[in-house]
Formats: C-alpha cells, structure tokens, sequence
C-alpha cells in the first residue's frame, strides 16, 4: 500500500528522514520501502501565449510566441490540438527536466524551439494528455508552477502491510503508528458544511435484510452537482500513490478510502428505482452488470444492494453499470457501510475481483468511522463542486458495538516476555495506542479503540507492549533446558548414509521438480497418479510416482550440452492413489543413474555397464547394512533387460538397462542404467546391529576349476551348485574368467572359477580338498552337464 | 690367465664403462646386460667356476660371489647418485592423475544438514511429515480458518476438497504434537509447495525447517536466545540480528529475524532493499489457538516456533542467483558441491 508524506503531514508532522522512518516503522512492525517523489522542476513556469500561427512545414504543428516574462520571448513548437492565442499555460524552459526527459533547443521542421508546453500527464501530475494544461486563476507569467500549484517534493511509502492490520490501509491508520513514534497524538479537523432543507430519510429507506452480512449502513443523498474534472491538488494526491483520476466525485470517495480507510459507494440518485435501497444476499440466479461493462453471475452467498428492481451493486466489492455516476448526473447518493468481511471476500474471489475496496472489507472495518468518512466526502465537495447536501443522513445499526475490554496482567505479561516492565511502563505503552487503562497496578482492564479489530486476548496485547517496547530491547536469554524425554530418533539418518556412499562414488545428488507431466508418470509406475485440481501448468499437473522421470530429464539436458558420461542419485518421496482404499500413498524412494558407457583415459578406457552398476547397488545397500540381496530377472516394457532385488523375500527395488524407446522419450542417446530402491521397505531392514564374526587363522587353499557350461545354464547355477555340494569349509567362489568363441562349441560358454576353503580350527590339507573338489564336479556334471576343461 | 686376472680385467672395465654412461656415451641398461644378464660377464665367470677342479671351487667361488656383490653394489651408488636425473627423463609427472572423480551432495541437502546440526546441538529432534495433508492440517489446526486473507500469504495446490500439498512444514507438528505430550524440542525439515510461476526468484516447491519448542516456562527472550545461537553458527560468532514485529496465524507475538549483511555492492542493494538488512526467518510465541487444537492447555504451556526456507539460505550462503539452478541438474552446478 502507498502512503505520500506529504498526505501524511495532513495530520502528524515527523522531522526524521525517510530512512528513519523506514526504520522505525519496520520496528513497528510496518515493513516498508520509500521512493522520492520528485517536484516538477523550478524550471517549469507560466507563460503566456501571444501568438499562434500554423507551422509553414506541418498540417498538425503550431508555432508559438511565449512569454514568460517581460523581456523574454520564446518561440515554441506546440502539437497540441487546444493551445491557441492568449491562454497561459505552463513551459518547460530549455535546460529543465521532467523525468527523465530533458528539454533541449531543437529544430522541428525547420523551427527552432525553445522549450515545450507541457500536458498534466508529462508534469506527472495526472494522466491527462488530450492537450496541454491551461492555467487559471489570479496567476502572473513567469511564475513557477510549484508555486502556482503549491506542489512539494514528497515521499512515498509503499507498505508491505501484515493481514492482521487492516487499520493500517489508510494514512490515518499509518499516522497513527507515526504518533507512536513520534510520541504525540494526530490532529482530526472538525468538519463543518451547510445543509439544505430536503431530507435523505424521506426520500430513500434502508433495509439490512439479513443481520449478519451488514453491521452499519449510512448514507445521504446530494443535489445538484456538476460532474467534472477534479482539481489539481485531488489529482495530484492519487496521482502520487498510483491512483488514476476519473472525475471529481468518483475521486473524492478513493481519496476518503486512502484517506481514512473507509471505503465508499456513490451512486447515481436517479438511477435508483424506488425508494428502498435493501443490503441482501442476492439469490439464485440473479445476475448485474458490474462496472467494467462484465456480467456477474450471483449466488446467495453475494451481498448486493438493490432497488425496487433489482441489484445495483455488489456491496463492498463493485458497483453496477445501472446505477454509476457519469457527466450527466446531478444527484448523488453516498454510503458508507460495514459489510461482513468473510462474504466480501469469498464474493471478491470467486468473481476474480478483488478491489481496493474488498481489500479493506475483508480486514474490516473501524464501526466508529463509517459516519465521520461520509461527512468529510461531505465537506470536501463543498470546497471543490457546487451541491446541496441533504439535512439529515440515514444510519442503520444491527447493534451498538461497545468497544472491547481485556484483562491485563503485568506479571503474566512479563513470564510470557522474558521482561521486567513496570506496570507505568506498560500503561506508557497503552497510552501511546489509543488504549484507556483502568486504575490497578498488576491487573488492569483495557479499552480497545475500535479500529483495532486485531485485539481480543491478552496475547495480543503482550505483542503490542513488546512492538512498541521494542523487539530489539528484550533480553537475549542466554541459556536453556533441554528435557531429554523430548529427544527421539532421527528416521532420515539411512538416507544420510546412502548420500555418503553414492556421493564417495562419482554420483552426483540430485533434486528434481516433483510435479510432472501426466504422460511422464505412465513410464516407470504403475500407481495412479495424485492429480493437482489447480496444476499451474499441464507439465506440472501431477505429483511424480517415480524419481526416474526427473533424473531423466535432467540427464537429456546436460546430454544436450555435451556431457556425456554422468552418475546421478535422488532421494525423494513420491506420491500414487491406492486404488482399493482410495487414499493417497507416500514412500521414499531412491534412485540412482548411470548415464554413458565409456570413460576415455589416457591410460586406457574404462566401461561402464549392468554389472558395474549391479556392484555398486550391493555395495551400497552392505553399508546400509543390507548384506543378502537376491536378483531376480524380471520383464519391463521401458527395459532391454532387468531385474528385481530382493532382500528378505521382500522387492526392494530393480535394476534395469533403459530401452530405446524409453530413451528416445527423453531424447536421450547413450546407454543409461537405472536402479530405484524403496527406502520405506529399507529402514525396516537395517534396524539390526552388525555383529562382529571371527575369522580363521589357519591357511586357506586355493583350487580353480574351468569349465564348459551349455549357454541354456546360468552363471547363479553353477555358483549355487558350488556352494551347496562344496560343503562348509568353502568360504568362497569367485567367478575370474568369461569366455564364449569360436574356439569353444558355439552352444557352451566357457567359465573359469577360483574356490577357496578354510577351516576355523585347524590347517587343511590337500587331500580334504580334494575329496570336496571331486565332490563338486560331481554335482556340476550331473546337475548342468558341465565339462570340466 | 687365472681367476685373481680375470677379475682384476673385468673390474677395470667395468669402471671405464661406468664413466662412458655418466659420460651418456653409452646406455645404462647395455652395461647392465653386459655384466649382469643372463648371458653376461659375471654369468660368464660362474659357467667357468663349472670347470674349475672341486678343491678351488669354493675358494673361487668365493671370489667370484665377492666380485658381483661389489659391482653390484657400485651400480646402486651409481643408480642412487643419478636417479633423479633418470626420472626427469623416463617420467613425466605432469601427466593427468587417474581419478575415481567424487560425486557430490546437492546445497540443499548439506544446508539442511547444516541447520539440522546446529540445532541437534540443543536437543531440537527431526521429525517428517506427509507432503499430501489435509486442510486441516496445513490450515485450520494453525489457526488458519478458511475466509481469513491470510490465506493470501500461501498460494495453495489442491488435490480435492480437502487435500492439499502443504505449503509449509507446520503441519507435521500438529501431526507429532497431537501423537506426543510436551516437552517438546523437534524441527521439521521437508519440501513444501506453493501454487507460483517459476522464475529467478520463485520455484512452485522450496524446502523448508521449521522448528517447535513447547515447555512450562518459555519466553520471548528464549526464542531470541535460542534463534541469536543459530545466526551465530551459521553465519559466525560477529553476525549481527535484529528481531521486528510480524504476523503468522499459529504466533502472537510473531516476528521476523533480519541479519546484517552489508551493503558492499549492488547485489547486497537488491537482496536487502537498500537496508542492509537480510529477513532471514520467521517465528514467534505459539499462539493459544493452536495449542487448543492439539488440547495443550494454553495456560499451562507455553512454546515458541520458527521457520526458514531452505533455497533462500543456500542462495545467501553459496551466492547463488537463481533458484531453478537448483531443480535443473546442470552437472557443471552439481559439482562445485
């Protein structure tokens, strides 16, 4: 919200810089920005047109004589359609600045100008640029036109105001957080203005229909006026705080809600059919043709207000085209109401029309203000039209509001604090709030002044003693109790350990945008996708159901810029629709990435593919304390191949090479591996405690066995098969060679494995392992038909 | 000739050819095939010792075993004094290291680990909570009731009527407190969601900490003591703060907590708007309406809470000016971390 200072002075006076400023009403509370506002340059002065004749070299241009004063004669090039012989008018002289914009002597067509005559849009003073501004009034050329307009240099706050301080949307309500800092009160000008002898009683009846839509409506009626172009001073007041001007009458209601926060309607009085103006909920199927020319469907959750026939406005939020002030009208009829600040502002939403007025119904209104801001409407249009004001004014009350009271307690407040105010202290406080106190020392009761709508309990009044104290003053305590029943276990501290592993092995973290694109979350999940009913875009329409997708996309990007061998890892939650119980599931998943399949060193290259990756994951899951995995061939349709883990019988997740046309999805070229892991079977696995396992001291021995295996047998056959007939003393079987070629039957592969046996209690010998060995390939022989080599 | 000759002869060669490799007019590895390979001088003398009658063959051999070891010996010497200069020659040390490259931890993880520290130092436990909750949970039970404009400070993704992504971690305290008695000391780290176009300044999810501390007797004066602790870890023991009066739903009194960074350019002119001063987080004294939806009776305890965003401390800290870098995956971001 913009606040001028200058609009400001009108009721307190402050002598500090806007910077002080900014910084004592942040203090408050009041969080804030300023800008200057700079006065129209002393350059710019009256002048007088003496001659105007068509320019020799241009239909549209006239050349001007100027006087600005008595030995000063400009000639000025003017495009304007209204500027003519002997008006004065306002010349920005060669050398002066207007905003930016600079004034220099040019050649237009030929002439040389000496300056510009200026527009009220171009002094910044309105928007009007339909013509040059002409000056009235008892004013002499050559005078300055700050003078002339008594405009001054002003400053201007825009306020980022909290929800909770709807008294602040006005420079009433902002002068009176300055009286705070300043330490003394505002000044409210008494208002008085001549009546004529009709009445607004006699001639229209008020109606509240419904008690809890409108606390207060008042209003009265106006005669005779002449809708015209408001004054400089109204202009320029709006101007500075953003406003655009409309005209006098539809001007002066903004400047009272800016003003004194109370916003007002004014309608055209013989538009009005009738004499009943009902406060209503409209009913069903009821429809008004607002202001910006749109038609309003309305339900009987709006309040309007309406005539004999029908809605004329929505109250509080915009008024309809049937009842508006234009040129032609004479007779007016000002409210100035309260209307219920949970309708306003479902009214304000659901039509997609949150005014300036809404803003403020929906942080409420000060119930005391709602006639004072009718009659100073009242008084100024007095001063800037001619009128004739009605004798009386309508004021329809559901109740008499009290203001509210609360019980203070000053210990209470200091315990809540962490303070030792004294109880004249706080009252000090109080005082400077507008809020009476009772007599008591400790215990006292407190007055609320009616604008504040944001205080009803005795916390509330602790925030105002410690904002107004000051934040800054209350004690830094420098120790406190930790209760140790209130520590519990960190749930995340696996997903911290698989970080630290993958992050020590080339893998790099990442974080992708939850939200994807429905197509996307069909790729790599079955689960029904949670569906976002206000998506900001279709891209980001659902909540992901896999990590992969994210990974992906952000492999294609870096691919697209030339990286071409990357490994990536995500840990995240994502979300599906169990279908049977309809609810939405949450796990955490992991997955991990491997994009590319050669790395080229200088000393050679190293590849990367399925079992590389497979290796990884069972390393990364024995940190985590997972030491017995299973993989299971599994069949996916984005997958050249893949397989399921299990640990425990249980699938904790899969591995899989990406198929072609998966890749090409994500426009992506080289080889890419995939694992994702779901962490939530996980921390139920790795709760255990490792225990520590003797290992024998006496010499293991080593035997290594060739064979030749028909392709239709598995590597995991033969290894089972060698560790089941090889009995306990063999502690291991590792696979050293691989070989299938032309040189071997085209049916076979060739394997070559290196056994080890150990016995805890004692050396082994030779023949022992023999008998296993024998043992071994009589298993393999018979059970795969191997051939041993 | 007999052996004393012999080896007198080959010692003497052997020494002039020494000088011809120091004098680089002969090669190193030919003299020490010469004398020492498998056809070689020394090999010559022990084929010989073959021949010799059995009553000198060991007095011989001795001989001959005394003549290797003193050559051999005189060739480390020689190996020791120049194998420097050999490296320089045969090994080029400037060649690129073969490195298994370390991955890295994205910023946002090791802020939010960062923070988690400094506040696991005094007792505050994580806790996590759904990313899918309920109205209630995001709004109603923090004092949040449905037609009030501070549901304006959150644009909101909905699922349906009453689901919603959350727009801050708060709800998972409600969910903990209502499933635990006080005293309570947790924060709450996770990613929350707010309905915004994506630009420089704004992503539609950030990460959030939120923390929660609920006890008999807490004051305002704790929750500055306990959030001037955390300034000073995070951004060192001279960092200046300032607390001024704000406005959340679930606080009263509620706050903000500025720094003072500086106005050394004209970045730190933007970020703080002239003012020098950075907002950081916002907390406040928990206000009795949430401790009535929890049934904490508010007249018997009393808590603060706070929160900050998570993207916003990772920008500070790593001077990071664009928070889609973050979601992006640029490996050439990835790996400054």
């Amino acid at each position: 919200m913009k606040i001028s200072r200058n609009w400001l002075s009108d009721y307190i006076v402050s002598n500090k810089t806007d910077d002080q400023l900014v910084d004592d009403f942040t203090k408050l509370g009041l969080e804030c920005t300023f800008h200057k506002n700079n006065s129209i340059d002393p350059n710019v002065v009256v002048g007088e047109v003496v001659s105007c004749i068509k320019h020799p070299d241009a239909d549209r241009l006239k050349v001007c004589e100027v006087n600005v004063s008595d030995d000063d004669l400009l000639t000025i090039v003017c495009g304007a359609p209204n500027v003519k012989k002997n008006i004065l008018v306002p010349i920005a002289k060669v050398g002066s600045n207007l905003g930016e914009f600079e004034i220099k002597k040019t050649k237009i067509r030929g002439v040389v100008s000496q300056g510009m005559i200026c527009s009220e849009k171009e002094l910044g003073l309105s928007d009007e640029h339909e013509g040059i501004m002409i000056l009235n009034g008892n004013i002499k050329k050559g005078q300055k036109l700050t003078d002339v307009l008594s405009i001054k240099e002003d400053t201007i706050f825009d306020f980022d105001l909290t929800p909770n301080r709807g008294d602040c949307f006005s420079h009433l309500g902002i002068a009176r957080e300055l009286s705070i800092i300043e330490n003394k009160k505002n000044k409210l000008n008494s208002l008085k203005f001549s009546t004529s002898n009709f009445s607004t009683s006699k001639f229209v009846k008020v109606d509240i229909k419904n008690s809890n839509i409108c606390k207060r409506y008042s209003c009265i009626i106006i005669k005779n006026i002449k809708v015209a172009k408001s004054p400089i001073w109204l202009k320029q007041k709006l101007e500075s705080i953003g406003q655009k001007s409309i005209n006098n009458v539809v001007d002066l209601a903004n400047f009272i809600m800016f003003d004194l926060g109370q916003p007002l309607h004014v309608f055209d009085l013989d538009k009005i059919k009738g004499s009943k103006i009902d406060v209503r909920l409209a009913s069903k199927n009821e429809k008004i043709i607002t202001l910006d020319s749109e038609t309003k469907e309305l339900t009987n959750e709006d309040i309007v207000i309406s005539d004999s026939k029908g809605p004329i406005a929505i109250a509080g939020v915009i008024g309809g085209l049937n009842s508006h002030v234009d040129e032609s009208t004479k007779n007016i009829l000002i409210e100035s109401a309260i209307f219920n600040p949970i309708s306003i502002r479902r009214t304000a939403k659901k039509h997609d029309c949150s005014t300036e007025a809404s803003k403020r119904f929906e942080r409420e209104i000060n119930y005391k203000n709602v006639v004072y801001s009718m009659q100073k409407f009242v008084y100024l249009l007095q001063d800037i039209s001619d009128c004739e004001v009605a004798c009386d004014y309508i004021d329809e009350k559901i109740e008499e509001q009290q203001n509210r009271e609360i019980l203070f307690d000053v210990l209470k407040c200091n315990s809540f604090l962490g303070t030792l105010l004294k109880s004249k202290e706080i009252k000090s406080i109080f005082n400077s709030l507008s809020i009476d106190c009772s007599n008591g020392v400790n215990s006292f009761k407190c007055l609320i002044p009616s604008y504040r709508n944001d205080l009803y309990r005795d916390v509330d009044l602790y925030e105002e003693v410690a904002r107004v104290y000051g934040y800054d003053k209350i004690p830094i305590s420098e120790s406190f109790n930790i209760s140790l029943d209130s520590l519990i276990n960190d749930e995340s501290f696996i997903e911290d350990k698989i970080r630290l592993f993958l992050s020590s092995n080339d893998f790099n973290e990442h974080y992708s945008n939850s939200l994807n694109n429905k197509k996307e979350n069909n790729h790599f999940s079955n689960g029904t996708s949670v569906m976002l009913s206000n998506p900001l875009n279709k891209d980001m329409s659902v909540l992901r159901n896999s990590l992969i997708p994210g990974i992906l996309k952000s492999l294609s990007f870096n691919e697209k810029r030339k990286q071409d061998f990357l490994k990536y890892f995500e840990i995240g939650s994502i979300q599906y629709i169990d279908d049977e119980k309809n609810n939405v599931i949450e796990e955490r998943k992991l997955s991990v990435v491997w994009m590319g399949d050669k790395v080229n060193l200088w000393k050679g290259s190293y590849y990367n593919d399925f079992f590389r990756m497979k290796g990884e994951i069972i390393e990364m899951l024995s940190k985590v304390g997972i030491e017995t995995v299973v993989f299971n061939e599994s069949n996916k349709d984005y997958a050249s191949y893949s397989v399921e883990i299990l640990h425990d019988k249980i699938i904790i997740g899969s591995l899989f090479k990406l198929n072609d046309s998966l890749k090409s999805k994500y426009k992506i070229k080289s080889d890419v591996y995939i694992s994702e892991i779901n962490l939530s079977n996980l921390i139920v696995a790795t709760s255990k405690r490792k225990k520590f396992e003797m290992y024998s001291t006496y010499p293991a021995i080593k035997r290594d066995i060739a064979l030749l295996l028909k392709k239709k047998y598995k590597n995991s056959d033969v290894e089972n098969g060698i560790l089941e007939s090889g009995g306990d003393l063999l502690k291991s079987v590792k696979l050293f060679d691989y070989y299938s070629g032309d040189d071997i039957p085209s049916d076979s592969i060739s394997l070559a494995y290196s056994l080890t046996f150990q016995a805890n209690d004692r050396t082994l010998n030779d023949k022992e392992v023999e008998s296993y060995m024998d043992k071994i390939m009589i298993l393999l022989k018979k059970d795969y038909k191997i051939i041993q080599r | 000739m007999d052996i004393d000759n012999k080896i007198k002869e080959l010692k003497d060669n052997f020494n002039s050819d020494i000088l011809l490799i120091k004098s680089s007019k002969i090669d190193y590895n030919q003299v020490y095939t010469k004398y020492f390979g498998r056809k070689g001088l020394i090999n010559g003398l022990y084929l010989y010792l073959g021949k010799v009658n059995n009553k000198d063959k060991p007095l011989i051999g001795n001989k001959i075993n005394n003549l290797k070891k003193e050559l051999l010996d005189q060739i480390e010497i020689f190996n020791k004094d120049n194998s420097s200069k050999n490296i320089k020659q045969e090994f080029d040390v400037s060649l690129p290291e073969i490195s298994r490259n370390f991955g890295s931890i994205h910023p946002l993880t090791s802020v939010i680990n960062e923070i988690k520290d400094i506040f696991n130092k005094i007792g505050f436990s994580s806790i996590y909570g759904p990313e899918v909750d309920t109205e209630y949970y995001n709004f109603e039970a923090l004092n949040i009731p449905e037609h009030h404009p501070a549901r304006d400070m959150q644009d909101t993704f909905y699922i349906d009527d009453e689901l919603l992504l959350r727009t801050h971690t708060s709800g998972s305290q409600i969910h903990f407190m209502e499933k635990n008695n006080p005293p309570i000391r947790i924060i709450s780290p996770g990613r929350v969601y707010r309905n915004e176009d994506i630009s420089v300044r704004s992503y539609c999810l950030f990460h959030q900490i939120e923390g929660l501390y609920i006890d008999k007797k807490v004051t305002l004066s704790d929750l500055k003591g306990t959030l001037n602790y955390f300034a000073k870890e995070l951004f060192g023991k001279n960092v200046k703060t300032r607390f001024r009066p704000s406005f959340f739903p679930f606080t009263e009194p509620s706050a903000e907590m500025d720094v003072y960074w500086g106005l050394n350019n004209e970045s730190d002119y933007r970020i703080t708007k002239g003012t020098g001063w950075l907002e950081i987080l916002g907390c406040g004294m928990v206000d009795p309406e949430v401790f009535k939806s929890v049934n904490y009776d508010p007249d018997v305890w009393k808590g603060f809470a706070f929160g900050l965003g998570i993207e916003r401390m990772a920008m500070l800290l790593y001077g990071i000016d664009d928070i889609r870098k973050f979601y992006e995956g640029d490996i050439r971001f990835l790996r400054q971390f």
